[in-house]
């Protein structure tokens, strides 16, 4: 049994097919990179499986859980880092923990502890008493992780994990996540610094106009003797520029 | 002058846009409030013309009544949200100079038509002093009032985002009013009219110290453009949010799954300044029971209910402070939908219970426990009542709410008003089967209870449904 695991996932707006026929099998305890160009797909993809956006049609299940028949189920499984980071104004970074944790079931006690051993390990502890609003891109990111991990989720779905984070933080991030992963913990991330995914994850899709183009293990792509990147831009058009000499010219 | 020029251009489509892509006038209470504001527009007409033949008869108080409903009606940049005008932190990486940017926020406050009421309404005032034959000293005079009306409102509404400000308004405003109360009490209260800037004009009009007062107006004019471009600069150093440090779930520590949202939604409530209206009534209340020489359990009910038609907004657009963002991470809990609207309305029930609990102990006080009994048992089935229409509106016209304003809602002026009525039926019925039928009372306010109860019940458990199907929409609404 697989710890994700979609079936036909599609979501339309209007006439526009945002994701098309999504299946993907991820099993327990893997780390999964989820890749593509900006609007290929990857938010939609990651906000129907956690249930901020219901499928036009498809069925994915979370741990065995379906997202359509038993979301809260499902909501109660996982551990989300949102592209929007889904912070409430006017909270501090502590406020936001405190608040997290009795919604998932922990105790008081339980929360105060998890919540200072989180953010001491994202180096927040200091900063704790800051309001969302007035921190940094970084900050905000840091606090939004560690709602994500408070509940210890079975499944970790992280949109853009490493952006705009400190490499310190970066790199604890990720040895967070390989330990996770080794604990049965499994994790869905997507990201647009392909050299971190590379390195990072044991198995990718990349998602380009809604639809799977490419998806296998990092050791099938290493044997081939490509680069994530090579293999990348293989799938994704790129714009070269040309029209844009006149940047950097004098006025 | 380009730059301003094109910004402004652009803030005026943005503004119309908006509209256009709400669909309705309703959108931030604009529907409503311009249409109130020309009902009392031509009710000020009336008064305008009444004015003048006074004002030529040399009777000046009408007019000063008239110029006190001007200055006040120019508090109106502290209703508006910035939502629909400018949040002029965006502004600060363009090359704009300090004078730029408060150009750009004048007019921004003057593009919506409710605006231009006020300006129309203001340059009327002309219309008396004109007819009165009172000449440029009254027609100067005149304008040099609105202009300091209109920059008293801009600096006020610049620093209610400065925490330190608020804090110092509170501080004033109590002391102003005791002051004002004390001055009334010993009779001096035509001392006190007389330096009113109200008074000065008149008396420049009537041709009693012209020059004097022209030279008073215009300092006081100085002054006030003075104070407005300090206050934008010191509200785009303070500008957001926040501000001060204190914790409300560390003050609260509310307990429960759902206490941190309380605690959260507990935190915005108490940032609308409608929540300060009802506090307003709260005092009048408690001055009423304090000094009365025999209180009544009547007027003391009545305040209870005009307690919450102050507070109306608040709970008919509980998601207005919200951000889209804020309104995922709703749907990433493991929560129902009812149990989000639960934690909104609970929060509403913290800050309301706040507020009368001291009415409701000197009522205890003066006029004994069972008034105090009976008082709570109108709050509980007014709150009843509010919230069971207040959580319809929420979830089905939805707007932005700004903090420290007024809350406003997105739904039709039909809606609001049926809301209002709806909300203060079971207070007015307990009212009146206490006053009218003194027996049959014991078992009739209970069923009256009972009833809102159950319509509050089943009013979390259909909207809380609704709440989880239209999320998407409500955080559209929001953006």
């Amino acid at each position: 049994m697989f710890e994700i695991e979609t079936q036909n996932l599609t979501k339309k707006f209007g006439r526009l097919v945002a994701v098309r026929n999504l299946n993907l099998e991820i099993p327990k305890g893997s780390l999964f990179g989820f890749l593509g160009p900006n609007g290929s797909g990857k938010s939609t993809t990651v906000k129907m499986l956690t249930g901020l956006l219901p499928p036009t049609s498809g069925e994915a299940l979370i741990g065995g859980s379906s997202i359509l028949n038993s979301p809260l189920i499902v909501k109660q499984k996982i551990g989300v880092l949102p592209e929007d980071l889904a912070l409430f104004d006017s909270l501090t970074i502590w406020e936001h923990l405190l608040l997290t944790g009795p919604i998932y079931g922990l105790s008081r006690n339980e929360t105060h502890s998890r919540a200072e051993q989180l953010l001491k390990y994202l180096d927040l502890w200091a900063k704790r008493h800051t309001y969302v609003d007035e921190a940094s891109a970084g900050m905000r990111k840091k606090c939004a992780l560690a709602m994500a991990l408070l509940p210890n989720p079975r499944v970790l779905f992280l949109d853009e994990p490493f952006e705009g984070i400190d490499p310190v933080a970066a790199r604890n991030i990720k040895d967070l996540l390989l330990l996770m992963a080794g604990h049965g913990v499994t994790v869905f991330l997507t990201s647009h610094i392909l050299e971190v995914v590379e390195r990072l994850v044991q198995s990718f899709a990349i998602i380009v106009a809604g639809e799977i183009v490419c998806c296998q293990t990092m050791a099938e792509t290493l044997s081939s003797g490509d680069t994530l990147e090579d293999l990348f831009f293989r799938h994704v058009v790129r714009n070269k520029g040309e029209d844009l000499q006149w940047i950097g010219q004098e006025p | 002058m380009d730059r301003t020029g094109t910004i402004i251009t652009y803030q005026w489509r943005a503004y119309w846009r908006r509209f256009h892509r709400g669909g309705k006038l309703s959108v931030g209470n604009q529907g409503i409030a311009l249409l109130i504001l020309s009902l009392i527009f031509i009710r000020y007409l009336q008064w305008l013309h009444l004015a003048a033949n006074n004002l030529a008869a040399g009777k000046t108080r009408l007019f000063e009544f008239l110029l006190t409903g001007v200055f006040l009606a120019w508090l109106f940049p502290l209703a508006t949200s910035d939502t629909y005008t400018i949040a002029n932190r965006r502004w600060l990486h363009l090359p704009l100079s300090m004078k730029q940017l408060l150009l750009l926020r004048v007019t921004s406050l003057l593009t919506p038509p409710t605006a231009w009421i006020i300006v129309a309404a203001s340059l009327s005032l002309l219309y008396p002093v004109l007819y009165a034959g009172r000449g440029a000293v009254g027609i100067a005079a005149t304008l040099l009032f609105v202009l300091l009306s209109a920059l008293v409102g801009l600096t006020l509404s610049q620093l209610v985002n400065v925490a330190s400000w608020r804090r110092g308004f509170v501080i004033i405003g109590t002391v102003s009013v005791g002051g004002i109360a004390f001055y009334f009490s010993r009779g001096n209260a035509s001392a006190l009219t007389r330096v009113l800037p109200t008074s000065l004009i008149t008396q420049a009009i009537l041709g009693r110290h012209m020059l004097l007062t022209l030279l008073i107006l215009t300092l006081l004019c100085f002054a006030a453009y003075a104070a407005a471009l300090w206050s934008l600069r010191l509200s785009l150093r303070h500008d957001g949010a926040s501000g001060g440090r204190s914790s409300a779930i560390a003050a609260i520590g509310l307990p429960g799954k759902l206490g941190g949202l309380v605690a959260k939604d507990f935190k915005y409530f108490r940032r609308l300044l409608d929540v300060y209206l009802q506090a307003l009534a709260v005092g009048a209340g408690c001055v009423y029971l304090a000094t009365a020489e025999v209180p009544t359990l009547g007027i003391f009910l009545a305040f209870i209910v005009i307690f919450f038609l102050l507070g109306a907004a608040v709970p008919f657009n509980s998601f207005g402070l919200d951000q889209s963002a804020g309104l995922d991470r709703y749907a990433l809990f493991p929560l129902p939908g009812k149990a989000i609207i639960l934690s909104k309305n609970l929060a509403y029930l913290v800050v309301i219970a706040i507020q009368l609990t001291p009415l409701l102990l000197l009522a205890g006080w003066q006029l004994g426990v069972r008034a105090s009994g009976i008082g709570l048992l109108l709050a509980t089935v007014q709150a009843f009542a509010y919230l069971s229409f207040g959580n319809w509106m929420s979830v089905s016209h939805p707007v932005k709410m700004q903090f420290f304003r007024f809350a406003s809602s997105g739904a039709a002026l039909a809606d609001a008003m049926a809301g209002i009525v709806f909300g203060s039926l079971p207070g007015i019925l307990m009212i009146y089967l206490l006053h009218r039928q003194e027996g049959r009372a014991v078992w009739q306010i209970p069923i009256v209870v009972l009833l809102f109860a159950a319509l509050y019940c089943f009013s979390v458990e259909r909207f809380g449904r609704r709440f989880e199907r239209h999320r998407e929409t409500i955080a559209t609404a929001l953006s």
